[in-house]
């Protein structure tokens, strides 16, 4: 117990200064990943963006992935690293940049397991539990996470 | 210069369509992968009730497809009489992936999991044939 204490307080020390999390819920399901990405893909094209949507489970396990023509070869691999940091630290990953940009003591955060702290990956939030999350990688950051954001609100 | 074939994301919804109404018809669920001749994937989708296990498998077998242009199950024969194979980097010797083949080039790669290997290889075939090409 003295240990779990110790763990619990270690992790609210380290953690991102942001409101607790939502608890993680039931898995994503494909057709709920389709809504999100096709939501996603629409507010690219509308900005002329080409992108890579990925979309995890609440297990941190890909679910969907796609990427539009003439995205470049990363954006795939960043767009899931970016939906695994969303989903697996249940924050967006603005949050992690934004803790970053304060410099000195939220450096410590680019040695986190996985931690991607750029803009662009959204936990997906359905009835408060986190059911999984979307990464967006392909254009500017806060462009990216435009995109996120409209897939991710596709859900509400 | 060489130019060379490259699939659009119109092509890989159409390549997993197939390949997922294939699934369907069966009633197996599974992860499909498509990627590029360079192993990249492209595309992704995992049914309800594909296990997290399956989709990284489906992304190994694909690669291994694409980056070796030969199918994941030549890999797997292949090892039987020569198992220093297993060493090969980046090669899932697994029956379900399958190269794309287009005018004689390899141009990626798809890979499926989720049911009997042989099957997974139904399905990416099926896939590959809506292609047309």
């Amino acid at each position: 117990m003295k240990k779990l204490i110790a763990i619990a307080a270690v992790l609210l020390c380290t953690a991102p200064a942001v409101a607790l999390a939502q608890p993680y819920g039931a898995p994503i399901t494909l057709d709920q990943a389709r809504k999100a990405y096709a939501a996603g893909e629409a507010e690219a094209r509308k900005n002329k963006w080409s992108v890579a949507i990925a979309i995890l489970d609440s297990g941190c396990n890909l679910v969907l992935m796609q990427k539009m023509d003439n995205t470049q070869i990363a954006a795939p691999m960043v767009a899931q690293d970016k939906a695994w940091a969303a989903c697996g630290y249940r924050r967006n990953t603005k949050v992690l940049q934004d803790a970053l940009a304060k410099g000195a003591e939220g450096w410590r955060y680019l040695q986190f397991h996985r931690m991607v702290a750029a803009d662009g990956g959204l936990p997906i939030i359905v009835d408060g539990k986190i059911i999984g999350a979307i990464g967006v990688s392909g254009v500017a950051g806060h462009q990216d996470a435009e995109v996120a954001k409209a897939g991710a609100e596709a859900l509400q | 210069m060489k130019a060379r074939q490259a699939l659009t994301l119109a092509d890989c919804e159409k390549l997993s369509a197939a390949a997922l109404a294939e699934a369907r018809r069966n009633d197996w669920n599974v992860a499909i992968a498509i990627l590029d001749d360079g192993g990249h994937l492209l595309h992704f989708v995992r049914m309800d009730g594909a296990s997290p296990a399956n989709a990284r498998i489906a992304v190994a077998k694909g690669r291994t497809a694409a980056e070796s242009r030969r199918t994941s199950g030549e890999w797997q024969e292949r090892i039987k009489t020569r198992p220093e194979m297993l060493r090969m980097p980046g090669i899932l010797p697994v029956q379900g992936g399958v190269p794309i083949v287009v005018e004689g080039t390899c141009i990626g790669g798809v890979g499926v999991s989720g049911v009997q290997s042989h099957d997974d290889e139904k399905i990416a075939r099926a896939g590959i044939d809506a292609l047309g090409t």
